[in-house]
């Protein structure tokens, strides 16, 4: 905190509400209300400093609102604006401006860069997780329902660089549950659906599709060089292989995978964040899921083709798609420096609201991530 | 022995898992789209192989032959499978297989889950037939249209008086090309490109100013069931609701307060049912109780002209909330009532769980104390 002289403009931000108690015994409390994730602060502090408060929500110079509020700038004004700073409560210049974005750019996600100041307190971090996510190259592997919903949220979110991978070409039945850019686009192959998509719908787009099926011997460095994340919504032949086989290729290179959720019996499920060395990988869930599952043994199932006779809701795997997107933005909020984590898995429940949720730790005998294993 | 069944091809739903649990004799039938199991005792070994191979392939009548099961086993089998019916495990194949290529299979197999096959396609054709007023056509109100338009509702009424700017693209669902038109026709247009001929949308091009004007767009509809849904906050929620809480009682419609509005991202708004919930009036009644606790005696200091942050996700998650109530409402089923009557709730999007809080009746709500 350099920059506060008396001609610099500190303003209240605009995702903050103050609320000021009367005064008992010459202190005040004071409730801070970040509007955009409910946070709550409270501090005490002298009168004199909720007049400066007030005068902090008109536009005006420092000095200005200092006079009013009968304060000079010392030492102790000083550490509690330095405070207000810190805790995103006040910013000292326009929180958009920046030049590491286009200003167009800007412009469209302004919203957004709002909303990461709640959380991020500062311009010049928000500005930073804005800009990692203008650079960053998402590859998307099966662009159904969940696929297709995840990578319209990114866009909307400002993501822009994109790999696209499926096989299968858009079906009448896909209305139900995909997003409408690609279910108007029946008989067209899904990869060219949501590169048209992601064309409508981000900003200065660039893509790359691919019309494959994810195979146990697929090249996948062909695919997914040099991508920030990798995105899993294949489940043929079943989720849990095609997640392993991404989950190994990515704890060799370095790079996440959100294993999302969204499929016939976890319709409405949260996605699992697999970061290399951080959380367990999918080969820890697979365990996992196999140890607690040992004792349920449904019989074979007598229909053989059950593919698409799961039901399912938009609102369900838009639910699903939009925790696997709050997800990845809180990836790219802190990418680096992030201590190892347990995973699990959520499973919402249509009837209440309720989420069943399931904490899955590293598997420290993991032949692929585990203690073992360089 | 005649049975209640016969040409009926039955077969376990392709979503339903048929579990030997560890004790002897019980089974257990895992709902797996909505995550319900039930557990049926029975001793009858024939029963599970009949179960276990039942593929839809095989008129009822041609078990008897195949298993050579007696007049006791029969009466039990007839039992059973009036039961499995009952609780969605068991549908008849030649019924089903009509949906193959239905736009809407995944929905109907969906409520298939809570409502006997036979009854399914009725149920359906109800939401279908339905009429949703969805007010304010912004962040989550364009959601909760395509959402709705996605479990086949068909009439729409949207009003909203407000144009696409670049600046909405972060989480209404408009696209690049919509900038500039007006959110209502965006949204037409939206609906026309999922199934051309299919919806009908009545675009009103303006902001909601009055329960009067309200009622005079709804007063003639009368053949559908009307759900309205509140995506406004403009000046406020609270007034927004307050218009649509005297329509709705003045016609007897059921409303949905959204959610997700700017000074509330991560708000799960109540279903109202006027006479039989608690209303708007009383859930703020309720909320002021709460609240005056907080904030009772302080001075709120604000910025008068506020941009406030926003986000897909959160406008989406709203918006699925929204949909959801929709779809229990509209199916008024007795084993799925909205969740949200009396309550209102507070999605967490770091540990994506929904607190909820109860609200009653308010004994003074001049609204509902009037009907008691």
């Amino acid at each position: 905190m350099t920059h506060l002289s008396e001609a610099s403009a500190p303003e209240l931000r605009d995702g903050v509400e103050v609320f000021l108690y009367p005064p008992k015994k010459e202190i005040c409390s004071v409730l801070f209300l970040f509007l955009s994730n409910r946070r709550r602060l409270r501090i005490e502090c002298k009168p004199a400093f909720t007049l400066l408060l007030k005068e902090l929500s008109k536009s005006q110079t420092l000095a200005d609102s200092l006079e009013r509020a009968g304060l000079v700038l010392d030492d102790e004004t000083e550490a509690f604006l330095s405070f207000l700073e810190t805790e995103g409560i006040v910013t000292v210049s326009d929180p958009l401006e920046t030049d590491q974005l286009p200003a167009a750019y800007m412009e469209q996600y302004k919203r957004q860069v709002y909303f990461l100041l709640d959380i991020l307190k500062s311009p010049a971090k928000a500005h930073e997780v804005q800009k990692r996510i203008f650079d960053a190259h998402i590859t998307v592997f099966g662009l159904g329902a969940i696929g297709s919903g995840i990578l319209q949220q990114l866009c909307m979110m400002g993501f822009r660089r994109f790999t696209l991978i499926d096989y299968a070409e858009v079906e009448e039945s896909d209305n139900a549950r995909t997003p409408y850019r690609i279910a108007m686009d029946v008989g067209m192959p899904k990869a060219e659906a949501a590169k048209a998509l992601v064309e409508d719908f981000a900003f200065d787009p660039q893509v790359e599709m691919h019309n494959v099926s994810l195979r146990t011997d697929t090249d996948l460095g062909e695919l997914v060089q040099g991508t920030s994340l990798i995105v899993n919504t294949t489940d043929q032949p079943y989720v849990g292989y095609t997640n392993i086989k991404l989950s190994r290729y990515a704890l060799q290179h370095n790079v996440p995978v959100l294993a999302a959720g969204g499929f016939d019996a976890h319709l409405a499920s949260l996605g699992e964040l697999l970061i290399p060395h951080v959380t367990p990988c999918a080969d820890c869930y697979a365990t996992f899921f196999h140890e607690s599952l040992k004792d349920w043994k449904p019989i074979l199932h007598p229909v053989k083709e059950r593919e698409g006779w799961f039901g399912g809701l938009g609102s369900l795997s838009t639910f699903s798609a939009s925790t696997a997107a709050l997800d990845i933005l809180d990836y790219f909020m802190n990418p680096e420096d992030r201590k190892a984590a347990p995973g699990g898995r959520g499973e919402f429940l249509f009837h209440d609201y309720s989420l069943d949720t399931f904490v899955v730790e590293k598997d420290e005998e993991c032949q692929s991530c585990g203690k073992g294993v360089k | 022995m005649s049975s209640r069944y016969s040409d009926e091809c039955f077969r376990l739903r392709p979503s339903v898992s048929f579990v030997p649990m560890p004790q002897e004799g019980i089974y257990q039938f895992f709902v797996s789209d909505i995550r319900q199991s039930f557990n049926l005792v029975f001793s009858e070994e024939v029963f599970v192989k009949i179960l276990s191979n039942l593929d839809g392939k095989q008129p009822y009548n041609k078990l008897t032959e195949i298993y050579a099961l007696n007049d006791r086993q029969l009466v039990g089998l007839e039992r059973l499978f009036e039961l499995l019916i009952e609780r969605c495990a068991v549908e008849d194949a030649q019924v089903v297989a009509s949906r193959e290529s239905d736009p809407f299979r995944r929905v109907k197999t969906f409520i298939g889950s809570y409502v006997p096959y036979y009854d399914v396609e009725a149920a359906w054709q109800r939401v279908a037939d339905s009429h949703a007023v969805v007010i304010g056509a912004g962040g989550v109100g364009s959601w909760v249209v395509s959402l709705l338009a996605q479990l086949g509702i068909k009439h729409f009424t949207v009003l909203d008086d407000d144009v696409v700017k670049p600046h909405n693209l972060n989480r209404s669902l408009f696209s690049k090309g919509d900038v500039g038109s007006l959110k209502t026709l965006a949204l037409e247009k939206m609906l026309n490109s999922r199934r051309d001929e299919y919806y009908t949308v009545k675009a009103v091009e303006e902001k909601l100013e009055s329960s009067e004007r309200l009622i005079a767009l709804l007063r003639d509809d009368s053949q559908s069931q009307t759900v309205l849904i509140n995506c406004a906050d403009f000046p406020s929620v609270a007034h927004t609701s307050a218009i649509i809480n005297e329509a709705a009682f003045a016609l007897d419609l059921p409303y949905i307060i959204a959610g997700g509005y700017n000074m509330h991202l991560s708000l799960v708004g109540p279903t109202i049912i006027p006479g039989k919930t608690p209303c708007f009036h009383c859930i703020s009644h309720g909320m002021d109780q709460l609240k005056v606790a907080e904030i009772e005696g302080a001075e709120r200091v604000v910025k008068e002209h506020r941009n406030l942050g926003n986000l897909a996700p959160l406008a989406a998650i709203s918006a699925s909330f929204v949909a959801n109530e929709c779809l229990k409402l509209l199916l008024g089923l007795p084993n799925l009532k909205p969740t949200m009557i009396g309550k209102r709730g507070e999605f967490n999007f770091f540990t994506k769980k929904l607190v909820l809080e109860e609200y009653g009746v308010w004994d003074e709500c001049p609204y509902c104390a009037r009907r008691k």
